[in-house]
């Protein structure tokens, strides 16, 4: 395993160089899925990007920063889930959600990956749901997470 | 006999019956929710237009950026 970047919290998130000079931006937003009694169920939106935004590097440490930030995040907020919605830059939201689908495998810290269908896949809404295997609250979120996924574009019949 | 009240305990009763009457339940009214797909869409096309505009993600007043590590 590579040897994650040491992260620096700024006002609106972290951030840390690559080797490579390239400076990744990390934030967590916040949102709320409704469980079907109507309660809130926090989740955060986790996003990253880097300046300069055009260079493309295959640096491992880069992977192993952001899995290392996922599984701490996990640590520290057991109880909540994390929304990923697959950025669709470029046409490369599916490319991006294989990337991510191979590091959540690498992750194995009881964290568990929900995939939107491939009917809202098909439409380039890429998303997942993660959430810890052993969360007493983790069908409610998985529920909500389908449910709002079918209103905002119902599948067809 | 009635039993005597000075002007500023009549006030203090009164005062007393105004916040009896206007109190209001306990259970604050929820706040309505939006899906949080098409929040989260329109956040992200808001961050990425900030970021090339060289504008600070905390002026997105809307969006809770938060640090949960």
């Amino acid at each position: 395993m590579f040897i994650p970047y040491d992260l620096t919290k700024t006002e609106d998130g972290y951030q840390f160089t690559s080797d490579f000079g390239l400076t990744y931006f990390l934030y967590f937003s916040k949102y709320y899925l409704i469980d079907e009694n109507g309660d809130d169920l926090i989740v955060t939106s986790f996003g990253f990007f880097h300046d300069p935004e055009k260079v493309r590097v295959n640096d491992q440490r880069i992977k192993a920063t952001i899995i290392s930030f996922i599984i701490d995040y996990f640590e520290k907020n057991p109880e909540l889930g994390i929304l990923y919605l697959c950025d669709p830059r470029d046409d490369l939201a599916r490319h991006r959600r294989i990337i991510f689908g191979s590091w959540h495998r690498e992750m194995d810290q009881g964290i568990e990956k929900f995939d939107c269908n491939k009917y809202h896949a098909k439409l380039g809404y890429y998303s997942s749901l993660l959430i810890k295997a052993d969360n007493p609250q983790k069908q409610h979120y998985v529920d909500a997470f389908y449910r709002h996924l079918n209103e905002l574009i119902p599948e067809e019949a | 006999m009635k039993p005597f009240t000075t002007p500023c305990q009549k006030k203090k009763k009164s005062y007393l019956y105004l916040i009896m009457k206007d109190k209001k339940p306990n259970s604050k009214p929820r706040p309505q929710r939006e899906n949080p797909f098409v929040k989260m869409i329109r956040d992200k096309k808001r961050i990425k237009e900030a970021i090339a505009n060289g504008i600070p993600l905390s002026s997105l007043n809307d969006i809770e950026f938060v640090h949960p590590i």
